[in-house]
């Protein structure tokens, strides 16, 4: 059950144009024809779509992981400040709304800085769709470093912002790994807002690529296919590297308690 | 010696460029939405801006007739797709829990990492009127040829599905960690005590979890009520508008109608929904 729709796309990927439109569709079929995955991008920009992902999932990583890095390190380093509760329960606030909503504002305004249309205006939106959970995953990794290194150093006499950068950072690598790939996967996986900031053919991203596939009478099915496939591996591979934290960050403040 | 002047105020830098970007890139698009939201702007017609105050809110709960079917649909697919992916998720994370493959455990949990729009692409292939392998298969046990796109409620349970078989994969990765923290003492004291399968899940197991389950439902619920992705590319909105959330309303509203202020207020009432799930949920768990 979970794996039909998965083995559907790779086999009609697979699949000669003419068999692909058969009926009743056959489970297995009499000719494969796997020329498509090398054709494809003959046919398709499938490289520009991908490049274009990849440049705006870059720099929502880039825009978004510094301040939560340094966000997250603020609660974690200091536990009883004005407002500490309240501007922690405001990341709850903004993970609660739609970020759909914000889309029509966002048009406006992107029109208005003459950033629609562009890579970086879209990456832009995104980062306030991530930076509360990446601030929220990063204190919880904090916690698994031992007190015992930043204590040490503060007694040599460091600034907090020295510990930051030469204790810390180095070894919560794997958490800013964590964060970095949930902002990159969901930059690349995401769909609503890059549908409707950009316009040119030439800047769309995988996911739109995909969902141009898809006509009123005629679609090339093949090609949806294919570029599905190409689209997921990467995906795939973030997801795996991230969901281990991901997961451990979810459980384990559901164990500290909120 | 520690500067107690500079100390005061370094956990508010920390905080300030994360804070300050989420002011900007999302607080202040929320305040224009709801400044957009009071007046009537309509790219219809261009020169039309007038304070209408909550007119258009009005407009939601009075006039407008499909506001009812749109709440409907929200309310359907929000719970069906928490309870489903929760109650599917725990199942099989219960079952995976005795197990140490690492390959079914990577099978099982791969729907969660697919985009949506791939998602969306094998629903659209399967349930094709015309060539799809449901459509044959129901063929062949009633000689019927079903679009089940066409019809309100199974075009529902298709949306519905599509999102089930991506979040059930994130619910059941999510328990899987929480059932293996669960102590090992505590089924066997059970057992020695002679207590049933049944009884040792209801009675062991849940209570354990509990502080993740809780967490999950949330996500689950946030995710369904937020759902737009796969609303667009299956149906975009169904037959008549019966697989319109709120979302996707708001969307249409200033997208394809071009009325920016209503789709604003749409948008922002449903936020408010939102809001009030969550805090009443969180209200009505620390009371347990």
């Amino acid at each position: 059950m979970v794996l039909l729709p998965m083995y559907w796309i790779i086999y009609t990927a697979l699949l000669p144009e003419e068999l692909v439109y058969s009926w009743p569709p056959r489970l297995i079929p009499s000719r494969l024809m796997p020329d498509y995955f090398i054709n494809i991008f003959k046919a398709y920009p499938i490289l520009r779509w991908m490049m274009n992902s990849f440049i705006v999932s870059l720099f929502t990583v880039c825009i978004s992981v510094p301040p939560a890095v340094l966000a997250g390190y603020g609660f974690y380093r200091y536990t009883k400040f004005r407002g500490r509760s309240t501007l922690f329960s405001f990341l709850f606030l903004v993970t609660c709304v739609p970020p759909t909503i914000i889309i029509i504002p966002y048009f406006i305004m992107l029109n208005t800085w003459g950033l629609i249309d562009t890579l970086i205006g879209l990456a832009i939106t995104y980062v306030s769709f991530v930076l509360p959970l990446q601030v929220i995953l990063y204190y919880s990794y904090l916690f698994s470093i031992p007190r015992e290194i930043e204590e040490a150093a503060m007694i040599d006499g460091a600034s907090k912002l020295r510990i930051l950068t030469s204790i810390i950072l180095p070894l919560s690598y794997p958490g800013i790994a964590a964060i970095s790939i949930y902002a990159f996967n969901l930059a690349w996986n995401e769909f609503a807002f890059a549908i409707t900031l950009l316009r040119s053919q030439s800047n769309w991203t995988t996911v739109i690529g995909i969902y141009s596939f898809i006509g009123q009478w005629k679609m090339d099915w093949n090609g949806a296919m294919v570029t599905s496939i190409y689209t997921t591996i990467p995906s795939f591979i973030f997801f795996f590297l991230t969901q281990k934290y991901f997961i451990k960050g979810l459980t384990a403040g559901a164990l500290k308690g909120k | 010696m520690p500067n107690l002047r500079r100390e005061r105020y370094t956990p508010y830098l920390f905080l300030f460029p994360a804070y300050g970007l989420l002011f900007l890139l999302w607080f202040y698009p929320l305040l224009y939405a709801g400044y957009l939201s009071l007046y009537n702007k309509d790219f219809n017609k261009p020169t039309q801006f007038d304070f209408v105050g909550l007119g258009n809110y009005i407009k939601f709960f009075t006039i407008d007739p499909l506001a009812l079917t749109v709440t409907l649909a929200t309310i359907i697919i929000t719970l069906a797709t928490t309870l489903l992916s929760l109650g599917i998720g725990l199942a099989t994370a219960y079952v995976l829990m005795k197990k140490r493959s690492r390959l079914i455990k990577t099978l099982i949990i791969y729907p969660y990492a697919v985009p949506t729009i791939v998602v969306s692409l094998a629903i659209l292939w399967i349930v094709d009127p015309t060539y799809g392998i449901f459509t044959y298969l129901y063929y062949l046990m009633t000689g019927i040829k079903v679009n089940l796109l066409s019809s309100p409620t199974t075009a529902l349970m298709t949306v519905i599905s599509a999102y089930v078989w991506k979040y059930y994969a994130l619910a059941t990765l999510i328990l899987l960690a929480a059932l293996e923290g669960v102590p090992q003492e505590r089924y066997e004291a059970a057992m020695i005590d002679g207590a049933d399968a049944l009884r040792r899940f209801i009675y062991i197991t849940i209570p354990s979890i509990k502080p993740t389950l809780v967490l999950l439902t949330l996500l689950l619920l946030i995710n369904g009520f937020q759902a737009f992705d796969a609303l667009y590319q299956i149906t975009f909105g169904g037959p008549f508008n019966t697989t319109t959330d709120l979302v996707l309303y708001a969307y249409q509203n200033a997208f394809t109608f071009f009325k920016i202020s209503y789709g604003s207020a749409v948008g922002i009432l449903s936020s408010l929904v939102m809001l009030g799930v969550a805090v009443l949920y969180l209200r009505v768990i620390k009371v347990e």
